[in-house]
């Protein structure tokens, strides 16, 4: 086990710009609780409801074999297993019916033939759920299909699914942070935080397209801080916390690692699981990652040419100015 | 011992002086000092590799075979998914073996050794492991992992700290900083030692017993494929009723539902065939007419609201329909309106659909009317689907006809033409009804045919009726042999067990709790209605104080409306007969034959007649004893169960004569 500890927990007077983030996100969280609750309750009935999931199933099935096009041919393969008769599959296309668009848009107003009774169930249940939806913090907050607009871009980012996704990014926010506000200040972290949050939202679309289940959480722009930190400190050692699960001295403790390796590290395990996952049944947008890391390393990257250029054009003007200082923070 | 030998006369003991011959064969610098890699430490070097490359690495490596691995679960596509399966094994085993091998041979230690300052090093020279070595290292590396790890252990036990893998490759690790440790000590080694062969011993046991248990288990898993063969996604019973029966021109799908409808009303198939023949509906695009709406009703019985909006479509969608017909009888019977569903059976047309007519005689049968179910069983053709559903269903309207010559002549034809689980339902129903005019007949033809049947088929005690059946005849024999907890394994149903665990407890002087246990069946109204009422019968029979008798007494006036209401009755009447207070046994003949005057067991009446006369009513025992007398003599059961003497025969004949001399008869 290792584990990034760079400075630590540093105070607001040394990283203001963080703990503001911080609080920004926890406010949200705050507010957003009984509204979250209240909705995932709905929800969760939902698809709990055996007779609504496997007729959402049923008509999702059918619906797949009228749009081939649209659809992947895991989905289309699953549908014509459904449609033949095999139950499971019925039950699955209909908890996945929730998160796809077209479904969602189009379905509703479909004329899917059969029982009226169950039709006019479903309809009922499915208009509830969209309305409970609306209601959603998750929803009206994240990214969705139906919220396209650059003010989500923005609102999605501090909008959390719960207690330990948000306890989760808000550690490695605070660590990292924190460390890249000493190094490099406040407006250079909230660019950061800001700027990897866009470029992650960006990758999502642009990969997995617009969804019904909604792109929420710091995750991204937290990718970021994590890659702009490991990118100054690339050659350089990072404090990071190691343990070893052996009850000894010595094998518990910190341990300096290089920036790339952590990012490397990173990296993987983010490549890794947008690879190994289908994104018909995935819940966690490894591509917002990837895409927030990337942004990270750019726009550390621009920096650091800025900062060369600027300490090429004043040692050409102003001779003598050592600049290392910013450095061996 | 080579340990013991090395540690304490180094060089003396023949086997160990080859061994210090090749010691100082070894061309070390200062080879008299060499510090061993720590165990612990290179158990660090693993978890740090582990952590920092392998699975990293391996979980980039497989994640697009993850991927496809589960893409082949969730189609449930066997062969695909266990070659993902090698494939991912196969990635993971590589990734371990390369890293190593290359590591090894490069910097002489992986990442992990390095940092904890560690080095592998060729035995002989001290020098960096070459190419061959690094890779058998790291081969057998694997192997000694995957053997549980237990042969990593023998960095505890091997004079050189060497395990398998080491002494394969002729190479050792050592402590670069020279902060490492010695050769194991006689009480590590033995320690270790005793560790791994209680391990070892553990383990084989644990495959001794989960192989036995896998044996098992496949026996098992042999006759559940069968069922679930059998079930399927559709029925067998239908398929096969479908080739005999049902060839009139409509769409074979609605022909499969019809004949499913025909089955599950008589019995023969349960609620999950009659789903899977309605999601085969659903496939066609053909579950909108009003028979599938009706089937749905009956599929989703359970969530009210839903299955009344599925009988209001079946009307809605064919009005003249005898579906719809059919939906009105179902949803009278949810309100126990007995006479209205009457009025709709006995209008029915002759060429009403089969399903109906099943219905009809099960409601017949079950509001004891039951001319009118024979006159419905006639109706009913006896193909080989109904076959034994008519068989059956004869031979109760007979005994409910109290006709029992007829009883026995069809009794006699279903024994011989059913299969025997139908032999087993069939004669333990009539066992169950002899049984209700007391224990002397607990040695029938019908309950030995029960008994007989059932020793070779205790899996059908899981059915609720026969183990109710089966219980009642155990109680009454008092069987001595009987098991129960054969019979508490078998039985599937909680209402039986509750039944069971009360007569134990009643025979064991417990009978408080078993009075407790029976009266908690009564009240649970979730419980199936057949197993409270013989909760009730057993009440009243072992009821000792009248306590239990007027708690029941007072529920049964209270419930006036079931059914059962006229049973209940007579067994109230005797037991308080049988406790001579016939006052009250006299006002509940007096209930009785007002509302079920031609319906009255026509054995309890002298019970009703000499409790009349001993209350002191006597012109109205008279009343009755004049309007039963004509019947007296119509056949009784004798010849296929003995002829239950009424508790009052005796004082009957007495009572008889009194009332007749008093009333001016000779």
């Amino acid at each position: 086990m290792i584990f990034p500890y760079l400075h630590g927990l540093l105070g607001f007077k040394k990283c203001p710009m963080t703990w503001i983030l911080f609080f920004v996100n926890a406010a949200m969280m705050t507010i957003n609780q009984p509204d979250l609750k209240q909705a995932d309750e709905v929800i969760q009935q939902a698809f709990d409801d055996k007779y609504f999931i496997s007729q959402q199933g049923r008509y999702f099935a059918q619906f797949i074999a009228d749009h081939e096009s649209f659809y992947s041919p895991f989905l289309k393969q699953i549908s014509f297993r459904a449609l033949g008769g095999e139950l499971e599959k019925i039950d699955l296309l209909g908890a996945l019916a929730l998160r796809n668009q077209k479904f969602m848009e189009e379905g509703p107003s479909y004329p899917f033939g059969g029982d009226r009774v169950a039709l006019s169930v479903w309809h009922k249940k499915i208009e509830n759920l969209i309305s409970v939806q609306a209601e959603h913090p998750n929803y009206y907050l994240g990214i969705t299909a139906d919220h396209l607009s650059w003010s989500y871009w923005f609102t999605y980012q501090f909008v959390h699914s719960g207690l330990s996704h948000f306890a989760f990014n808000m550690v490695f926010l605070i660590i990292f942070g924190c460390f890249l506000e000493v190094l490099k200040g406040g407006l250079f972290v909230l660019i950061v935080y800001l700027g990897s949050g866009f470029a992650g939202a960006g990758f999502f679309l642009l990969i997995n397209g617009p969804t019904m289940a909604p792109l929420i959480g710091a995750s991204a722009a937290v990718s970021g801080l994590m890659a702009s930190v490991c990118l100054f400190s690339w050659k350089k050692r990072v404090k990071c916390f190691y343990w070893l699960l052996i009850p000894i001295r010595g094998y518990a403790g910190f341990v300096q690692v290089p920036g790339w390796l952590i990012f490397a590290l990173w990296c993987m395990a983010d490549l890794a699981g947008y690879l190994g996952s289908l994104p018909e049944l995935g819940s966690v947008a490894y591509v917002a990652h990837l895409g927030g890391q990337l942004s990270g390393i750019s726009i550390a990257s621009v920096s650091l040419v800025f900062f060369g250029l600027s300490q090429y054009l004043s040692s050409k003007f102003r001779l003598g100015q050592n600049h290392d200082a910013y450095y061996s923070q | 011992m080579v340990i013991e030998d090395f540690t304490t006369s180094s060089g003396q003991k023949p086997d160990s002086i080859i061994k210090d011959l090749a010691d100082s064969g070894l061309h070390w610098p200062n080879s008299s000092r060499i510090s061993l890699g720590l165990p612990i430490k290179r158990l660090a070097a693993i978890l740090v590799d582990l952590f920092l490359v392998v699975i990293p690495v391996s979980t980039l490596l497989v994640a697009p075979l993850k991927k496809g691995l589960v893409m082949a679960l969730i189609l449930k596509e066997s062969p695909q998914s266990y070659f993902y399966m090698f494939l991912i094994g196969l990635a993971v085993l590589t990734v371990v073996v390369v890293y190593q091998t290359l590591m090894v041979k490069v910097w002489g230690a992986t990442l992990g050794k390095l940092f904890w300052g560690l080095r592998v090093r060729s035995l002989w020279d001290g020098s960096l492991p070459s190419l061959s070595q690094a890779f058998l290292r790291s081969l057998f590396w694997l192997l000694d992992s995957v053997l549980f790890l237990l042969p990593h252990l023998s960095v505890f036990t091997d004079e050189k700290r060497r395990p398998f893998h080491d002494r394969v490759a002729d190479t050792l690790v050592v402590d670069k900083g020279g902060k490492g440790t010695s050769e194991p000590g006689l009480i590590e080694a033995s320690f270790v030692r005793g560790i791994v062969s209680a391990f070892i011993l553990f383990l084989l046991g644990l495959f001794l017993l989960k192989g036995l248990n896998v044996f098992l288990k496949m026996e098992k898993n042999d006759s559940l494929v069968n069922s679930l063969e059998k079930e399927g996604s559709l029925c067998s019973e239908v398929g096969e009723a479908i080739k005999e029966d049902f060839n009139n021109g409509r769409s074979r799908y609605e022909d499969r539902l019809r004949a499913a409808m025909v089955l599950f009303a008589s019995g023969k198939v349960n609620i999950d065939c009659l789903e899977a023949e309605l999601n085969l509906a659903w496939v066609r695009g053909e579950d909108a007419s009003p028979l599938a709406y009706l089937a749905k009703s009956f599929v989703y019985a359970d969530n009210a609201t839903l299955s009344d909006r599925y009988l209001d479509e079946v009307c809605r969608t064919g009005e003249a329909s005898e579906d719809c017909k059919m939906s009105q009888v179902v949803r009278l019977w949810t309100e126990g309106n007995w006479t209205e569903i009457d009025t709709i059976f006995s209008s029915l047309e002759s060429s009403v659909e089969e399903y109906i007519l099943v219905w009809a005689i099960r409601h017949f049968i079950r509001t004891e009317e039951f001319s009118k179910a024979e006159l419905f069983l006639d109706r009913l053709g006896s193909g080989s689907l109904l076959g034994s559903f008519v068989a059956k269903q004869r031979v109760k309207i007979y005994w409910g006809l109290n006709d029992m010559e007829k009883v026995r002549a069809a009794t006699e034809v279903a024994f011989a033409t059913l299969d025997q689980e139908d032999v087993i339902d069939l004669s333990s129903w009539l066992c169950g009804e002899e049984l209700k005019y007391g224990c002397e007949n607990a040695q029938s033809n019908n309950c030995s045919v029960m008994n007989s049947n059932l020793i070779m088929n205790q899996e059908l005690l899981s059915e609720g009726r026969i183990a109710l059946r089966y219980l009642r005849r155990s109680e009454c024999t008092q069987d001595q042999d009987l098991s129960y907890d054969m019979l508490m394994t078998e039985m599937e149903i909680d209402e039986a067990r509750t039944l069971l665990s009360s007569f134990v407890r009643h025979k064991g002087n417990e009978e408080q709790r078993g009075r407790r246990l029976l009266w908690k069946l009564v009240q649970d109204e979730e419980s199936e209605n057949e197993y409270r009422e013989e909760a009730r019968h057993y009440l009243a029979k072992w009821a000792g104080n009248s306590q239990d008798l007027e708690a029941l007494y007072s529920d049964w006036q209270k419930d006036s409306e079931s059914l059962n209401w006229r049973r209940r009755g007579q067994d109230l009447l005797v037991q308080y007969f049988r406790l001579k207070n016939y006052k009250r046994s006299w006002e509940i003949a007096k209930a009785l034959e007002e509302r079920e005057a031609n319906r009255i067991d026509k054995r309890i009446r002298p019970d009703m007649i000499v409790a009349g006369y001993r209350s002191g009513e006597k012109a109205l025992a008279y009343a009755l004893l004049k309007k039963y007398e004509l019947n007296r003599q119509s056949p009784t059961l004798s010849g296929i169960l003995p002829d239950r003497r009424p508790a009052s025969e005796i004082s009957f004949e007495e009572v008889a004569r009194v009332l007749k001399s008093e009333f001016g008869e000779r």
